[in-house]
């Protein structure tokens, strides 16, 4: 089902939402855009591409609470944290991080449900929005995913005119949504097929095509775990966590206990989860024993993880190509120099298929 | 539906001094629903939470067959562990799990057992040989090879001296050199080494180590060059982990998750990991 | 210029003075809207075929001592790095902290009228301020005074008619002269928003313990999440560890993908010290750390 809407609407629309549900849109502040609750429509800072911080914090936040407990005269005293339950609105994930949401989901759904996670997931509504012009480091087409995918979706917005959007209904959540306020939507004309604005960049970087092929480079790394390109490229990476954490779908996680106050002979505390990288050194790092000693193994891991294990263990790769870690990364590591090396290789080695 | 992050409580029952900084605890659940209810098998571990302090991975080192209570042996190395050796009986400990897989022990049965075993890495192989003894006519002839740094590192004494006197199993201890004591009257030597002395029949045989990783691994190379197949040599992996469910992502070895697909691995499976262990 | 940066560099590696060289390299990166981009980035080079790939421009800002403490280029005996005066000064810090051994080191020195700064700055903050054009200290120098200057100006240029102010600086006064309360709400509503990705400690050449105070968890003085109680304990607590250290490259807050104004407290402090002790750091190799030494009439008001 598509129906449009037009600029004006969707802000009548948003601002009559905000009085029943929690939004959380595009804003910029400090020069940084990332996506925040917001309580005026005016917070929202259109732009047309990935904020530089992703969604996935309101799913999998930096820090969430796991559970409080209070211990008192060796009695302990476990409480569930108090939990979100609010209906909220995503406005204006573009269909990488939505992509994203399959990883995650396969992750904290799958084998032992993350109740936090399904919770966040299923009270929220995805309103999406697909690219009219690609963004400076992205390469989603290099992954599989389109610029107008609406996968894990509930409505997506696309740019047709100025200030005029195209709506597809996705999911049922998004019908039902779509027809409680169905007066600030318009019909689609049938005969007019309504072509989606697209700007020469994009219909040059479509035309383009994969820089590399997934395919070939998961077969390359099944072969070399022990490669130089590993120390060559990761020799300048400081070890910092800025590629995972601004990354959509990297998900390693550590579990600390914090905020914990003594009283007398009592104490109460919360357990956390907390957003980890591979990167740190500390990640792997047991008392007697250190796996990964060195950062170009730690910079192995993560290519591997994303490239291979994750294929391995899911049938499907764990980068969605939103070009965050190569425009952040404060010594310039570039994962596309990375993977177009190894897909050179994988030609060099295998000849050309 | 459960927050599979909430860890049970358990009360510690009994506490025992092993080494200078190594205790086993006694735990049972404070629920008595759960503790009914509560399987696992040898080979699996848990989660311990010392709530103000966070959560440390130990295997269980009770055997399956004696039911309503788990014991973990700790040894004190960071956090959580120093502040378990602070704790006395009655306390309250939490506890998630079992995880991870577990020695095939089905597939044991009939076969002749060498269990070889290094340091605190006994623990994981004590909870399997408690259960092979508790079901003995089961199982062919039982070896067992342990070693420790020194006399004063060995674990489980109170255990040792009861197999060292039953007749069914064949006991050999060691202490690497430079660790023995005046009354010391097993072997000297690295257990690596020691093993080479020891005729160890690879025939319908299944050897299981646990140790350092050093250990391990020139283990693994012994047992090779005295004819065991990859598939006859059972080990245990320790990666650090936090969830223990196949989530936080840390303790993976290639695509296998330690706390998933492990901990205990055969060395056909170990020989396809990359080496990152 | 660059022929004679190359031709040094390639002398040192083919008589085997030295077994890495730490420099500049350009690479080329392929973006969505135009032509690929051309950009700098650090390189290791051990080869002397490969010195060719090293560049020195007004690109080049990264302050390469970072990678003198780590394990991978302290296994080399000795090491050549490209220097400005301001990374030069990191390097006298780590020397004089008994980091690096200034005989292990050949510094190429490089004279600079100023680098880009990140974030479309027209110049690096640090380079307003700059009174080490030339370096103090170095084994060889290049001079790129003339092909850097022509570049930068053009940019300035640019800027200029923007009526663009120095925003590390403005940020600095203006921290500077709001009241404690404002000040501290100020800090609060900054570090809140830090994410704890520990990009400006990984960046930091004098941030090289071992072990992390906030990594280290027996006990554990700084809480892991980022939120409000780490995130300040974090970066108050490295302010201090870098007190009377910090050279103020401003490499922490170029790294800080979320925009914090990590350089102010530190400037904060340089400032404190040079008023307090008439002391400036990474200015000497033979002199003591701030911190190392007493003198009888140090300044002591602070002690309640």
């Amino acid at each position: 089902m598509t129906k449009l809407i037009s600029r004006d609407n969707l802000k009548k629309l948003i601002s009559k939402v905000l009085t029943s549900f929690q939004v959380i849109a595009p804003v910029n502040e400090n020069n940084v855009s990332f996506f925040k609750r917001i309580s005026v429509y005016e917070q929202i800072k259109w732009e047309d591409n990935n904020p530089t911080k992703s969604p996935k914090e309101f799913f999998f936040a930096p820090s969430d609470d796991l559970f409080r407990y209070q211990m008192k005269n060796k009695n302990i005293l476990l409480r569930e944290p108090s939990n979100h339950h609010d209906q909220r609105i995503i406005l204006g994930i573009r269909p990488c991080d939505m992509a994203a949401l399959n990883i995650l989901d396969r992750v904290f759904l799958e084998d032992g449900k993350d109740l936090l996670y399904s919770a966040l997931r299923d009270n929220t509504l995805l309103i999406g929005q697909s690219c009219r012009t690609p963004g400076k480091y992205c390469f989603c087409s290099s992954v599989g995913i389109n610029p107008d995918d609406s996968q894990n979706m509930d409505l997506m917005l696309t740019d047709i005119e100025k200030n005029l959007f195209l709506v597809k209904v996705v999911s049922e959540k998004g019908e039902k949504f779509f027809s409680h306020f169905s007066s600030f939507f318009q019909e689609a004309d049938a005969t007019n097929g309504h072509t989606p604005v697209q700007t020469k960049e994009m219909v040059d970087y479509l035309k383009r095509g994969a820089l590399f092929n997934v395919q070939n480079i998961n077969e390359w790394l099944n072969e070399n775990f022990e490669h130089p390109i590993w120390s060559e490229i990761a020799a300048k990476c400081i070890g910092c966590g800025v590629c995972t954490f601004f990354c959509p779908t990297c998900h390693c996680f550590d579990i600390s206990d914090e905020n914990v106050v003594y009283r007398d002979s009592s104490f109460q505390g919360v357990r956390r989860r907390i957003w980890d990288s591979c990167s740190f050194d500390h990640f792997t790092k047991m008392p007697m024993h250190q796996p990964r000693p060195t950062q170009d193994r730690r910079f192995r891991q993560r290519i591997m993880h994303k490239f291979k294990y994750f294929i391995d263990r899911f049938q499907q790769g764990a980068c969605v190509g939103c070009g965050r870690c190569r425009s952040l990364c404060p010594v310039g590591i570039d994962i596309i120099e990375v993977l177009e090396r190894i897909h050179c290789l994988s030609y060099q080695s295998h000849g050309v298929k | 539906m459960e927050n599979i992050y909430q860890p049970h409580i358990m009360i510690i029952d009994d506490i025992t001094v092993e080494t200078p900084d190594v205790k086993t605890f006694r735990l049972k659940f404070q629920d008595s629903k759960l503790e009914s209810d509560f399987t696992f098998k040898a080979g699996q571990f848990g989660q311990y939470s010392l709530f103000g302090e966070g959560e440390a991975t130990f295997c269980i080192a009770s055997s399956p067959t004696r039911k309503g209570y788990i014991e973990c042996t700790v040894k004190r190395a960071g956090k959580v562990t120093n502040a378990m050796h602070k704790l006395d009986v009655g306390d309250p400990i939490g506890f998630r799990g079992p995880y991870g897989n577990w020695f095939p022990i089905d597939q044991l049965k009939g076969k002749d057992l060498i269990f070889i075993g290094g340091g605190i890495g006994l623990a994981p192989l004590r909870s399997l040989i408690r259960n092979c003894l508790d079901l003995r006519e089961d199982f062919g002839k039982i070896t067992i090879l342990y070693g420790s740094r020194s006399v004063a590192d060995l674990v489980y004494k109170q255990e040792l001296k009861e197999w060292e006197n039953r007749g069914d199993i064949n006991l050999i201890q060691t202490v690497d050199p430079g660790g023995e004591d005046s009354d010391w009257k097993g072997l000297t030597g690295f257990v690596p080494l020691v093993m080479r002395d020891i005729y160890l029949s690879s025939d319908n045989s299944v050897a299981l180590t646990c140790g350092p990783p050093i250990m391990i691994k020139f283990v693994i190379q012994g047992l090779d060059s005295m004819g065991f197949s990859p598939t006859q040599i059972i080990t245990t992996l320790e990666m650090k982990m936090k969830c223990g469910l196949g989530k936080c992502g840390r303790c993976n070895i290639g695509k296998y998750y330690v706390c998933k697909d492990g901990p205990v691995f055969t060395y056909a499976q170990i020989y396809e990991l990359p080496n990152e262990f | 210029m660059i022929t004679l940066l190359q031709a040094k560099t390639w002398e040192l590696l083919q008589q085997k003075e030295v077994s890495l060289i730490l420099g500049y390299g350009e690479f080329s990166r392929k973006i969505n809207n135009g032509p690929e981009q051309r950009i700098i980035s650090p390189i290791f080079i051990t080869k002397p075929e490969e010195t060719s790939s090293l560049v020195w421009n007004d690109r080049c800002v990264f302050n390469l001592s970072t990678y003198l403490t780590g394990k991978e280029v302290k296994a080399h005996h000795k090491v050549a790095i490209m220097a400005k005066g301001c990374d030069i000064k990191s390097i006298c810090v780590l020397i004089q902290e008994n980091q690096i051994k200034r005989e292990d080191l050949i510094i190429i020195g490089l004279t600079c009228q100023g680098v880009i700064g990140d974030k479309e700055r027209p110049k690096a903050e640090k380079c307003d301020s700059c009174q080490l054009k030339t370096p103090h200290i170095y084994d060889i120098l290049i001079d790129s005074a003339e092909a850097q200057t022509k570049k930068l100006n053009q940019v300035e240029k640019k800027v200029e008619s923007k009526n663009c102010v120095n925003p590390v600086q403005e940020k600095f006064d203006r921290m500077d002269k709001m009241n404690p309360q404002d000040r501290w709400q100020y800090c609060l509503d900054q570090f809140s928003k830090c994410i704890r990705c520990y990009a400006c400690r990984q960046v930091c050449p004098l941030c090289y313990c071992e072990k992390c105070i906030t990594d280290k968890s027996t006990p554990q003085w700084i809480e892991k999440s980022p939120l409000l109680p780490g995130n300040l304990s974090f970066h108050i607590m490295r302010a201090f560890h870098l007190t009377g250290r910090c050279v103020d490259c401003g490499e922490c807050e170029r790294a800080c993908p979320m925009n914090l104004p990590l350089t102010t407290l530190n400037k904060k402090m340089a400032q404190v010290v040079k008023d307090m002790y008439h002391y400036e750091s990474g200015l000497k190799t033979d002199e003591e750390p701030l911190f190392g030494s007493f003198q009888l009439e140090d300044e002591e008001s602070f002690i309640k």
